[in-house]
C-alpha cells in the first residue's frame, strides 16, 4: 500500500516535471520518437503512452505547432512551440528555478 | 509459430487503440501511433539485432500498454459507457425511446375513442406524465446494462501492462471483427424481450390509456405458453454467445457456425409458431373497448420469417460458410 503511495507521488512529480521538459525540447522542432531518443540519451525514460497524449493536450491548449510531413517512406508528425508556448516556457522556467532555490533550502 | 507479420501486427494494435477513442481523435491519434511504432522498430533494426522483424515488434508492443489502457491515456478518464460500445448505446436508446414513443402515442389514441372532449386535456396529461417516468425508468436500465457490459464484458478482459500478448490481438479486416454495436444490440434487445415475456406479458397486444390509467388487451394465446421453453432456450443462448462474442473480440469459423446453428433455431421456431393454431391474435369480442375487429398478427410474423430468412442466405453466402463444413473436417480427422 505504501509502495503504491510512494509511486504516485513519484508520479505527480514527473508530471509536472515533463510538461517542462517536453515545452523546453520542443523549441526545436522534433517529432515523438525523436523526442524519446533525445530524453533517454540525457537520462530521461518516457513512454509513447505519456508523451503522445502530453503533447496533444498542450497542443489543444495552444502552446505547441504541429505538423504532418513525408519524409522517407512515411509520415511523422513535427512539433515545435509557438510564441504563446515560449511565453509560458519562460515563465515555467522562471517558477522551476524558484522552486529548486526554495526546496533546495527546504530539504537541506 | 508466429504468422503474424510485423506490420499486420502494428495495424492490430493501431485499430485496437484506435476502437476505444471517440471519433474525433480516432485518425490522428492512429497515424500518429503507427508511425512512432515503424520509427521503433527502424531504430531497432539499424542497431543490429538477432531477433525477426517480427520477434522485435512483438517485444516493443509487449513493453507498450495494452490497447485499451493505451487509449485511456488520450482520453484522460475511465469511462462509464466506453467508446467501444457508445454508439450502440446512442442507437439502443433512439430505438427504445422511439418505441416506447410510438407504444404511448397508439396508445393515447386508441384510448381516446368515445372519450367526452371534456375529458381529454386531463387524460392527454396523465398519459404524458407516466410517458415521462417510463422514459427515464428505461433510460437508467439501459446505462446500467452498457456500464455493466463495459465493466465485466469489455474491461474484465484488459490485462497487465508486460504481461499481454499482441498476437492475441484481433484481425483488422473486417469480416473478422466483432462489431461491438450488432453484438450489444442483441443482447439488450435479449433481454428486453425475455423482461416482456416473463414479467410483463401482458403488454404484448393492444394497450391503451383510459380513466387515468393503462388498459391491456393481451393477444398472447395457449398455444404460446407451448414455446415458453424453447424461446427462453433461444433467448439466453443467444445473449450468452453475444456477450463471449464482445470479450473475444473478433470471430473465427467455430463461432460462425453456432451464429448459423442460433439463426437457424430461431427460424424453425417462428415456422413452428405459425403453424397451427395462433399463437397471437386479439378477437372482435375483446376489442370491443377501443372500438376495433379482429386482430391477427401471424402477417407480422410471416413478414419477419421472409425478412429474416434472406438475411440469412446473404449471410452464410457472405461468410462462404458452405466452404468448411465442420462434418467434412470432422471425417478427414478420423
Amino acid at each position: 500500500m505504501t509502495k503504491k503511495y510512494v509511486g504516485n507521488i513519484n508520479l505527480g512529480l514527473r508530471r509536472g516535471v515533463l510538461t517542462l521538459a517536453v515545452l523546453s525540447q520542443l523549441r526545436q522542432e522534433h517529432y515523438g520518437y525523436s523526442l524519446i531518443t533525445q530524453f533517454r540519451e540525457q537520462g530521461l525514460e518516457i513512454d509513447q503512452g505519456t508523451l503522445y497524449p502530453l503533447l496533444r493536450r498542450l497542443e489543444e491548449n495552444g502552446l505547441l505547432d504541429s505538423e504532418w510531413r513525408v519524409e522517407g517512406s512515411r509520415p511523422r508528425r513535427y512539433y515545435k512551440v509557438n510564441k504563446e508556448g515560449q511565453s509560458v516556457l519562460k515563465t515555467l522556467q522562471k517558477d522551476w528555478d524558484q522552486l529548486i532555490a526554495v526546496m533546495s533550502g527546504v530539504l537541506s | 509459430m508466429n504468422t503474424i507479420s510485423s506490420v499486420d501486427l502494428i495495424e492490430r494494435y493501431v485499430a485496437a487503440v484506435g476502437r476505444e477513442l471517440p471519433k474525433t481523435m480516432r485518425g490522428d491519434v492512429e497515424n500518429e501511433l503507427r508511425s512512432s511504432l515503424l520509427d521503433m522498430l527502424e531504430d531497432r533494426l539499424v542497431k543490429g539485432s538477432n531477433l525477426s522483424e517480427e520477434q522485435i515488434i512483438l517485444e516493443i508492443l509487449q513493453s507498450m500498454d495494452p490497447p485499451k489502457r493505451m487509449a485511456r491515456h488520450y482520453t484522460g478518464v475511465k469511462s462509464l459507457i466506453g467508446a467501444g460500445i457508445y454508439p450502440a448505446f446512442v442507437m439502443t436508446t433512439r430505438i427504445t425511446m422511439i418505441v416506447l414513443g410510438v407504444v404511448y402515442l397508439a396508445g393515447v389514441l386508441v384510448g381516446f375513442v368515445n372519450i367526452p372532449s371534456g375529458r381529454l386535456l386531463d387524460e392527454l396529461w396523465g398519459s404524458l406524465a407516466g410517458l415521462g417516468i417510463s422514459a427515464l425508468s428505461t433510460f437508467g436500465s439501459l446505462v446500467l446494462i452498457f456500464i455493466l457490459l463495459e465493466r465485466f464484458v469489455l474491461e474484465g478482459k484488459e490485462p497487465e501492462s508486460n504481461k499481454w500478448d499482441p498476437q492475441s490481438l484481433p484481425g483488422v479486416a473486417p469480416t473478422d471483427l466483432v462489431r461491438p454495436f450488432g453484438a450489444v444490440m442483441k443482447i439488450v434487445f435479449s433481454l428486453a424481450l425475455i423482461v416482456l415475456i416473463d414479467v410483463f406479458p401482458q403488454w404484448v397486444g393492444v394497450n391503451y390509456y383510459r380513466d387515468g390509467q393503462w388498459n391491456h388487451i393481451p393477444a398472447l394465446t395457449e398455444r404460446f405458453s407451448t414455446f415458453l421453453l424453447p424461446i427462453h432456450i433461444l433467448v439466453v443462448a443467444v445473449i450468452v454467445f453475444n456477450l463471449y462474442l464482445l470479450r473475444r473480440g473478433n470471430w473465427d469459423q467455430r463461432l460462425r457456425w453456432i451464429q448459423f446453428t442460433l439463426t437457424l433455431f430461431q427460424l424453425v421456431l417462428v415456422l413452428a409458431m405459425i403453424r397451427g393454431a395462433a399463437v397471437w391474435e386479439v378477437n372482435a369480442a375483446r376489442m370491443v373497448p377501443v372500438g376495433g375487429g379482429d386482430f391477427d398478427a401471424d402477417l407480422l410474423l410471416w413478414l419477419w420469417l421472409v425478412i429474416g430468412s434472406l438475411r440469412f442466405a446473404r449471410w452464410i453466402a457472405g461468410h462462404r460458410l458452405y466452404t468448411s463444413i465442420p462434418i467434412k473436417r470432422w471425417q478427414e480427422s478420423r
